[in-house]
């Protein structure tokens, strides 16, 4: 078959539409949000080329929830590659690990390598027999090799390469100093150090040296306790751990990461650091970049290409192992990876890299006629690495499978062989096939709503006050002395009552500057007020807060008493609980549980506004108040289906038996916002969240939405809307972290009047942001690189959109839209 | 716990007396039908002993296993370790269970020591409850050591705080070194001089190893006790003996660590072991709660066990050969041991 056909597709808000899409090409499926498309691509295309392909091997997997379609012919076993399974935070995860290359590598260690003798340090050859002590070494297996094994990990880090500690040199400068002046130094949170004073009254005034070991180690590290995740009671490592891993402040040096002393940093014990090929260990050569890790190997080859005439089996099935190991290393070159090194954390490696290693397993694999379903694969990218990116998406077309990539980006879609948009709006306003065809047809198309922007014909924003410029009068905030992570030293003046664009290409520093340092000043400056009203007759404690203030890597900060308060929006996902709901978490759940319990049916039965709750008293009996119950099909499948007896409501019958205007309470999670806005008319402090959150184009939400299940662009407006809906002073700052992403030029159109609206009432708005569109629509763009990392972390250029363009040092500018 | 002392008429040292299951109280018939359990669903069993009142009123040996064979009872061996350390604590050779281990290791401990290190007590290491970095200790990497103890120790030189119940039989090794250090003895010398001889149990040698592989370590082999490259016998598992001499040292428990009219255990002690806790593991052996009383087990890999239930006046010892997932054994006694009790 030439096409997927699809017909009479229903699924969420799909009218019943009939599809075709070519196969072999590379399709473009776009939409504004909520729109659909990710119901067609994702629920439909996707679940049923996964489950039919599942159905062939012989698995179970006939457990129908929902009636999707009508018909679907020509879909092939399908792939998917979300978001959210590549955005990952675990330092565990390597280049090395992602692509198996690490274990291939070991695989390669314990099959062939040159020993030394632990005894007496000879190198042995192929035997295990030294031949000056006659000590006879054991073969070591594969796992010995691995970080990630027990048996190869560096004992002291547990394979990190480097441990995070707290620096008791600087804690506890001489044997004079006190545990007070420690509690004081470290600075927790004014009720946390009450806590401290009580729990450590008998010795708040002795010096910390001659404390006992037990209560030192009691302050220092704390007890293992069952009741919080990090399993350890409150302590200073806790509180210097925290600050460190969330806001990236290193309190002054008191919490420091450093490199493994035990291991040097190459992650793996002693016993894989005496096995070497030519003269080097595994960690040697994972520390490497790959690109040199190549020109190892190939070295490797040609010594063995030389004995090939002897060759024994056991060197064969080596020969063979190193021949894969270049093949996987060189397809990982070929898309412009050849810097990093296999043990380069994930967390670490910009959004572009992340999305090529995703990728690169399926570039190199030898099938065609696949299906691979990306999501939004150039999110978080700059426009020059989009483009590595677009070439990677080609390149698995031209392989021979269909690439169906759902995105909002310009590039793409002008790059795709076909465009199916669906909508034209979101939600019940949305659902259908607004234009499928060419590129070209597309930019020309009548009824879509996004192609104006895309083909120019509409502009994404029209500031009302378009002609601010920064002078030397307007309000600056300067951060100096900026130095955390790859910043290099940097000064930057941000100018206040303006939108103002952060960028660079990824890894160059942006969130470094805003996110770590800005913030992280910030929050010290309005948090610190308090603390020193609190602690004011503390002439020690002052001194120690001043003296830190000069000494952090953030830097220092001038210029903050222009603004009053400061909001952070970033991309974090909200709650991981399921039990988490829009209508929860922007504070306004409380409030409609509380009208249900006043309806005379709930007072009549005793029921409260607890009972309206589907975790506690009102959950439906059989289902705990999931709505569904999980089974397991074997190997990672699992399949929801809907509870039989509340048939997805989560509530008892007790509780649905209570209706406001002829609806119960499941009636009301299953609302769109639109639908609650109309439906909640009469009661302002409901809506008036909901109203920001209908003007940011995200209507279409249902109040019940987990919140989990949210994308990182809907989560970050969730976020912003809540923040919008508190009652704030005027001259506040808001950070935004890439707002745009995941949103149709159309929803970004609707942000950017927000945020407009933000600057008119005398607010300040940071955004940091790829997206060209918003870029050429802020009064002040500050740009970070050259490169990422080491070759970043300086500003390169900053001014107005229309300076910037005629900058030579601006990469971004020539992207820039002429305004 | 409601503490039961039995007067004895004989003491097993020589050699045990057997009496019929209807003499000591217990119903032939219930006992009977465990045989068949037992050759379903036990099949890697090899010897089971139940001793009541103090004479042994059944046992049967399974796989061709008799009375007169020794056997490697895995990790029962740090009930026997615990028992170690309360005799020299007794002696005067430990100070107290509150001692830290780096007292005894003076060489490990550097400036740059960290403070759990520095803070873990023997205390910890009989509870389980010192700061092992691992989910699953690898054996096969100690087994590779030149010097286990400082491999142990360095494992523990981290800063996860104490407190957390985390099996480790790296841990009861350094218990051994710990006798070896203050008694300048082995830990199976010590036993053989102040345990075994005095309860009727065969005295153990220490292993001859001539080599530290898996195989020499673990392997169905064994003999004696074996030991690390220093000869400090292994705390965690090693030692091999029969089913009646592991009576005996859960008769021992059963009487208050008192074999004929000498004291060879302090009581205290005895107590101290089995003392409920929330983790339901006491100084190295393991502790069941029963309605109101508690009963607590030596246990081994594969199924091996010394059962000391003080308020029945039962001991029960099951011998095992090593396999992956054994069943569970505290279900023989639940269901046809202790219902067998009529009296």
């Amino acid at each position: 078959m030439k096409n997927i056909v699809i017909q009479g597709a229903r699924l969420h808000n799909l009218k019943g539409i009939d599809i075709s899409i070519p196969k072999n090409k590379l399709v473009v499926m776009t939409g504004v949000s909520g729109s659909g498309k990710s119901s067609l691509a994702f629920d439909i295309i996707f679940e049923e080329g996964r489950k039919q392909y599942l159905q062939s091997l012989g698995v179970f997997t006939a457990l129908v929830e929902e009636d999707k379609f009508d018909h679907i012919a020509g879909i092939s076993p399908t792939i998917a590659v979300q978001q959210n399974m590549i955005r990952q935070r675990n330092t565990r995860s390597t280049v090395g690990t992602k692509t198996n290359i690490l274990k291939m590598m070991a695989l390669l260690f314990a099959m062939k390598r040159e020993i030394s003798c632990s005894v007496c340090g000879t190198m042995l050859d192929s035997y295990f027999t030294c031949p000056q002590c006659e000590h006879v070494e054991e073969s070591l297996p594969v796992g010995y090799f691995l970080y990630n094994n027990p048996n190869g990990m560096c004992i002291r880090c547990s394979g990190k390469g480097t441990y995070a500690e707290i620096n008791l040199n600087t804690l506890i400068p001489d044997e004079h100093t006190t545990l007070k002046q420690v509690l004081h130094t470290v600075n927790p949170k004014p009720g946390y150090l009450k806590l401290f004073y009580k729990k450590f009254a008998d010795y708040i005034d002795m010096p910390f040296t001659v404390i006992p070991d037990e209560v030192k180690l009691d302050i220092l590290y704390g007890q293992y306790v069952e009741s919080n995740s990090q399993h350890r009671s409150y302590c200073l490592h806790r509180i210097l751990e925290n600050r460190f891993v969330k806001d990236g402040d290193n309190s002054g040096g008191l919490f420091e990461l450093s490199e493994c002393t035990a291991c040097q940093g190459f992650r793996i014990g002693e016993e894989a650091r005496n096995v070497t090929l030519n003269g080097k260990h595994i960690g040697e050569l994972a520390s490497m970049t790959l690109t040199d890790l190549k020109h190892f190997i190939v070295n490797l080859l040609e010594q063995e290409d030389r004995q090939q005439q002897e060759m024994k089996e056991t060197a064969k099935r080596e020969y063979v192992m190193m021949q894969d190991i270049l093949q996987k290393m060189n397809s990982l070159i070929k898309i412009r990876l050849g810097h990093l090194s296999l043990y380069r954390e994930l967390p670490s490696l910009s959004g572009g890299e992340l999305q090529r290693v995703f990728l690169h397993d399926h570039l190199e694999s030898k099938m065609d006629g696949m299906i691979y379903i990306l999501d939004e694969p150039t999110a978080g990218l700059h426009e020059r690495e989009k483009l590595e990116v677009l070439q990677s998406i080609r390149h698995l077309q031209e392989l021979g499978n269909t690439v169906i990539v759902v995105e909002h980006d310009k590039k793409t879609i002008e790059m795709a062989d076909y465009i199916i948009e669906i909508g034209p709006k979101a939600g019940v306003e949305g659902g259908q096939v607004v234009y499928q065809g060419s590129v070209d047809g597309f930019m020309q198309s009548t009824h879509s709503i996004s192609a104006p922007y895309f083909s120019g014909k509409t502009k994404i924003t029209t500031r009302t006050n378009p002609s601010m410029v920064m002078t030397k009068h307007t309000p600056k905030l300067t951060i100096s002395g900026a130095n955390i992570h790859h910043l290099k030293h940097i000064t930057a003046s941000i100018p206040l009552g303006m939108l103002v664009g952060v960028t660079g290409v990824s890894g160059s520093g942006k969130s470094s500057l805003i996110s770590n340092a800005l913030v992280s000043l910030l929050h010290r400056h309005f948090h610190q007020q308090v603390d020193n009203e609190t602690y004011a007759e503390d002439a020690f404690y002052k001194k120690q807060l001043d003296g830190k203030r000069n000494t952090v890597e953030a830097g220092a900060l001038e210029g903050v008493t222009h603004i009053s308060d400061y909001v952070e929006v970033s991309q974090v996902p909200i709650g991981r609980n399921k039990n988490s709901t829009i209508l929860s978490y922007i504070g306004i759940w409380e409030k409609v549980r509380k009208l249900f319990a006043e309806q005379p049916e709930a007072k009549e039965q005793h029921l409260t506004a607890g009972h309206f709750s589907f975790n506690t008293k009102g959950a439906c009996a059989t289902c705990e108040g999931n709505g569904q119950e999980k089974q397991w099909l074997g190997g990672n499948y699992f399949i929801y289906s809907t509870c039989k007896d509340c048939h997805g409501k989560r509530y008892n019958d007790e509780v649905l038996s209570v209706t406001y205007k002829g609806k119960h309470i499941a009636h009301i999670l299953d609302m769109t916002i639109t639908e609650a806005i109309t439906f909640f008319a009469d009661h302002k402090a409901i809506i008036a969240t909901l109203n920001i959150l209908h003007s940011m184009g995200m209507g279409y939400m249902t109040l019940g939405q987990p919140t989990p299940t949210l994308s990182g662009g809907e989560a970050q407006r969730v976020k912003l809307a809540k923040e919008l809906g508190k009652r704030r002073k005027e001259q506040t700052l808001y950070i935004l972290d890439e707002p745009t992403v995941g949103l149709s030029l159309y929803d970004t159109a609707k942000l950017m009047s927000l945020l407009d609206e933000l600057v008119v009432k005398g607010n300040s708005v940071i955004v940091i942001e790829h997206d060209t569109e918003v870029l050429s629509a802020c009064d002040w763009l500050i740009e970070l690189g050259p490169d990422g990392g080491a070759g970043g972390g300086e500003i390169i250029a900053e001014g107005t959109p229309d300076t910037l363009k005629d900058n030579p040092n601006s990469i971004i500018g020539r992207y820039l839209r002429l305004s | 716990m409601m503490t039961s002392i039995y007067e004895r008429d004989y003491w097993p040292t020589e050699e045990w007396k057997t009496a019929s299951l209807e003499d000591v109280g217990m119903d032939p018939q219930k006992i009977e039908n465990m045989k068949y359990m037992i050759n379903s669903h036990y099949k890697n069993m090899t010897g089971l002993l139940v001793i009541r009142k103090g004479y042994i009123a059944y046992e049967k040996y399974f796989n061709g296993f008799s009375m007169h064979d020794t056997q490697h009872v895995a990790s029962l061996t740090k009930s026997v370790i615990s028992a170690l350390i309360g005799i020299a604590l007794d002696k005067g050779y430990i100070d107290s269970v509150d001692q830290k281990i780096v007292e005894f290791f003076p060489e490990a401990i550097t400036p740059s020591s960290s403070m759990s290190l520095r803070c873990i007590t023997i205390k910890h290491l009989l509870m389980m409850t010192a700061p092992f970095p691992w989910k699953h200790e690898p054996f096969d990497r100690l087994a590779r050591q030149k010097n286990w103890v400082h491999y142990i120790l360095k494992q523990l030189d981290n800063k996860l705080p104490l407190g957390k119940f985390q099996y480790s039989t790296a841990g009861t090794h350094l218990l051994s070194a710990i006798l070896t250090a203050t008694t300048g003895m082995s830990a199976c010398a010590f036993a053989n001089y102040h345990l075994f001889r005095h309860i009727g149990m065969k005295e153990i040698e220490d292993a001859y190893m001539k080599s530290f592989g898996m195989k020499d370590l673990f392997g169905d082999q064994l003999n004696g006790w074996v030991n690390d490259p220093q000869g400090i016998t292994t705390g965690g598992w090693g030692l091999t003996t029969t089913v009646r001499d592991l009576a005996r040292f859960g008769f021992l428990y059963l009487n208050h660590g008192k074999w004929d009219n000498k004291q060879i255990i302090s009581d205290t002690w005895i107590r101290d072991s089995v003392a409920m806790n929330e983790n339901k593991y006491g100084y190295l052996w393991w502790l069941i709660q029963l309605e109101d009383q508690v009963a607590y087990t030596a246990a081994g890999s594969g199924g091996n066990h010394i059962f000391c239930i003080p308020h029945q006046d039962l001991v029960v010892v099951m011998t095992s050969k090593t396999i992956q997932n054994p069943q569970e054994r505290w279900p023989l006694l639940e269901q046809y041991i202790l219902p067998a009790i009529i009296d």
